[in-house]
Order: structure tokens, then sequence, then C-alpha cells
């Protein structure tokens, strides 16, 4: 495995492949941390269908053929895909922090809680990460399966991110339901929520590994 | 004579109805000339090439390039070749300068100062979109990105397919200029017999997935004859002998191996070529009983 292999092809992939609504998904997440009431989920959702126009570009632009005649290796290949996917997903989350805290000192001035779902907090980031990552494990190997249906494997990444991170947060924000911590902001509370993320980032960093080898073994066999 | 590219044993096979097989594909490609890799469509040229190039799964066999084994030494051994499917047809919406710029950063012995001077010779423009090239504009393109890094070998899958004349004529000088030093090789595959009779030194012929020929391209073309005669000049032995038959109300023409071309004696007999050779393998092709 070559170091400069995995990034020549991160490099191509973001050159080649990365469509220019993807900045425009940027802006909008960030943006949508200023509406006072709104899913925060729905931000973070936006980045899929730019992680969705990476495969179809690379279908439409015969990428796998392109890079399968580089001097790399395979595996190489789909390790430059789940770290280009992982790199918008992380992207997105680290441009939206400095507007969560901007967000989080604005509206609670105001004194304004989110009625439509969870509030900016620590919590979010890591129910994001657990969406991202059942999202990567359905999407990443179906792109490299025999007919890279890419399409249909993306709604299907998609539904699965939605009923995870919005059945999440239904859990959270119910009144009587779970601990009541987890949609805090305080300091104490934001403390306390720590361990999950970083449980989530995690579980996030162990998937994209399972993604990457389920995708690897596939693509060693896969008709190109 | 060193081998560039060798294969040996190659076997594929797609199961199912309307399915294909590659039998015991065999053969080597030696440095310092232009190889024909010749058969009719769906013969099994292009698996092949995939095959070769990993870019498809084999079930059994060997490939070496450089006498380095694929896929053991696969980036390696690519860093060496330069492959050309058709024209250049990927990320069609992207500008030459943008998929150049993602391309070079693989290889280590690649020029800018080649490319440049290849692009202007070419007459291509970094600032077109690979959607407006023409189909030859495309093939020049590939060439330019393999020659451009150093490429000892150049795989091409019928490059010159869909090409006008004056194009095609193009294309083979460039081939020839390649292999001019000695140390370079190509394969090139088509179905076009005229061009590998201008430029084509060996022929690797495959025919319904197994190779059916294989050497130098005279000794092959040596090796056969086209014998004409009239109706009444056809005995029981030339007509066992004869590879291939056309017959029409008033005779026949036939493809028969020179060593037995004294069977056909007293008759006309002319000189064959690759198309001929094809021809009267696959179309004309004479079956036993």
């Amino acid at each position: 495995m070559s170091f400069s292999n995995v990034k020549n092809l991160i490099r191509k992939d973001l050159s080649l492949l990365l469509h220019p609504t993807a900045i425009m998904f940027f802006v909008l997440a960030c943006g949508m941390m200023f509406i006072p009431v709104y899913p925060r989920i729905v931000g973070f959702f936006y980045v899929l269908i730019a992680i969705m126009n990476i495969f179809t570009l690379d279908v439409q632009g015969r990428d796998h053929e392109f890079s399968g005649l580089l001097p790399v290796q395979k595996r190489e290949s789909v390790l430059a895909r789940v770290l280009t996917v992982s790199l918008y997903e992380l992207t997105l989350l680290v441009l939206t922090v400095p507007c969560a805290f901007l967000a989080s000192r604005f509206i609670s001035n105001t004194g304004l809680e989110n009625a439509a779902g969870m509030r900016i907090n620590i919590t979010l980031y890591a129910l994001v990460l657990l969406g991202y990552a059942v999202y990567n494990i359905i999407v990443i190997p179906g792109a490299y399966h025999k007919q890279f249906k890419v399409q249909f494997r993306s709604f299907l990444g998609m539904l699965a991110f939605s009923v995870v991170s919005f059945g999440i947060e239904n859990l959270v924000c119910r009144p009587h339901g779970g601990k009541l911590f987890l949609n805090g902001t305080s300091r104490a509370e934001l403390l306390r929520q720590l361990p999950i993320l970083l449980g989530a980032l995690a579980v996030f960093v162990i998937v994209n590994a399972i993604a990457y080898f389920i995708a690897s073994r596939r693509y060693e066999n896969a008709e190109i | 004579m060193s081998i560039a590219l060798e294969t040996k044993n190659l076997c594929k096979t797609y199961p199912g109805p309307g399915g294909f097989e590659l039998k015991n594909v065999g053969f080597s490609v030696p440095s310092g000339y232009i190889t024909g890799f010749i058969g009719r469509n769906g013969a099994g040229k292009t698996t092949t090439l995939k095959v070769m190039l990993g870019l498809s799964p084999r079930d059994s066999g060997e490939v070496s390039l450089f006498s380095k084994s694929m896929p053991e030494h696969e980036a390696e051994c690519k860093q060496d070749i330069g492959v050309v499917f058709g024209g250049f047809s990927y990320h069609e919406t992207k500008r030459l300068r943008a998929v150049t710029r993602a391309f070079k950063r693989f290889y280590k012995n690649w020029s800018d100062e080649k490319y440049c001077e290849l692009l202007r010779k070419f007459e291509l423009d970094e600032n077109k979109r690979i959607k407006e090239l023409s189909a030859g504009m495309k093939v020049k393109y590939a060439l330019a990105l393999a020659l451009s890094h150093d490429a000892r070998l150049l795989i091409l899958d019928e490059p010159t397919s869909g090409l006008d004349p004056v194009s095609r004529d193009e294309i083979i000088d460039i081939f020839r200029e390649f292999v001019e030093s000695g140390e370079r090789s190509i394969l090139f595959s088509t179905h076009i017999t005229s061009d590998l009779d201008k430029c084509a030194d060996h022929i690797v012929y495959i025919k319904d997935g197994e190779i059916a020929m294989t050497g130098d391209r005279e000794q092959i073309i040596g090796g056969y004859r086209l014998v004409q005669g009239g109706r009444d000049d056809m005995s029981e032995g030339l007509r066992a002998a004869l590879i291939g038959i056309k017959e029409t109300p008033f005779g026949f023409t036939g493809l028969i191996r020179a060593s037995e071309l004294y069977l056909a004696d007293g008759l006309k007999t002319a000189k064959a070529d690759i198309e001929s050779i094809m021809l009267y393998t696959e179309k004309y092709e004479r079956h036993e009983g």
C-alpha cells in the first residue's frame, strides 16, 4: 500500500469527481445552523447527496476503468474512495462547528428552544457520525458490487441515515424518554456528552474500515 | 529477443446463456516490435486485454510484463505501460488540462516537456473538454498521455476503429515512430487487417476465445497461399487440404498451407494476406464431413 498513491487518488477524486453542488450543500448546512427552529439533521443530510454525486460521476466518467489502468493497486483505489467520502462528511462536521458555536450563543440568548428537533450540542454530532457510518457501510461496498448499482445503494443509504438519525433524535427529544442531558447545552451536560461523541467516532472509524475491507474484496473480483 | 509481455494458459469463463470462454490463451509480445492482435468481433480480444490488465479477474493462467508477474507487481508493471481502449472516453465533461493533472501524478517518469511537445504535434487544445474531441483526437490524446510517461509497452484496443483513413494513417505513423528505438513495443488489437499490413511485425490471431495462430507476420503470410480454379479443378485431395473454400457456380477460391501447394499444381495461386487468412479461416472455413 503506497501512501503517495492513496493521496494522489484522493486528489484525483476531488478534481474529477467533485460536483459543484457539493460546495453549495456545505454552505447550506452551515447556514441552517442559524435557523432557530429546525430539524438539525437535515443540514447534515445534504452531504449525502454530494457523496452520491461522487459515485454517479464515477459511473458516468468510467472512473473505475480510468483508475484501473493507473499504476495503483485496486485496494488503494478503494481506500482513497473511503477516505474521500469520510473527508466530505468530516469536513462538513468541522465546518459547522464554528456556526454551531455562534448559533448556540445567539439562539440561547434569545431564549429560543428548538421545537423541531434536537438542540445544537455534542450529542447531535455523535448522532450524525453514527448516521454517516450506517450510510457508508451500505453505499461504499455497494459501489464496488458487480453491477455498480450506485443510485439504488445511495437511496438505501440515505433512507438508513434518515431512519437512524431521526429515530435517535426522536428518542433524545421525548420529554420523558431518554436521558435529558443528551439534549442539553450546559457546560456540565456537554461534558457528559463528550464520551458519546468519542464512542460515535470510534464506531465511524470501525465501520469505515469494515466498508473498506468488504469493498476491496468485491473490487478484486469485479468486472471493470 | 526480450519479451515485453507474456501470457500463459489464460482462462476466463463468463457463464450463462450467451456466455463466453477464453481457453488457455498464451502468446508473447517481443520488445521492439508491433504485434497485431486480430480476431473478429466477439472473438475475445478485449476480454483478453482486460484479463491481462487485471480489469477482469481470471480463472487461471499467468501474465507477466517485463518479466514481472501480474497482479503481484501490478502497480510497478503499469508504470511502464500505456493503455488505450478505443479512444479516450473517461471523464468526458472535464477539460484535458484537469484530466492530465489528475493522471500525471501517478507516473514517476512523467515529462511535462514531452507532453507539451506532443500536444503541439497532435494539435490538441488543453482547454477543450474530452467530449469536444473527435474520435481521432481522443486516440491522439490517449497516446499523448501514454507517451509522456515514457511507457515501454503500449496496449491498444481497437485504436483505429471508427477513424477515417487519413487519421488511421497518422496514428500508424505514430506507432512506427514509437517502436523505432527498438526498446518499446506495441500490442495492437484490431479487426481492420489493412492497418496490420502497414505496420505489424507479429500477429496473434484469436478465434472463439482460443489462439488460432501466432508468430511473425511474414512467416504467417508466407505459410499460406490462395488457390483459384474452375469447378472441374477440384480434386478430393485438394478439397481436404483447403482450410477454407469459397465456391461459386464457376469455380472456387480457397486457402491452402504453402507446404501443401503441390496439391494445387497447375492452378492459379496468389499470395495470401492477413485479411484473406482471417476470412477463409472464419467465414469460408471447411468443415469435415
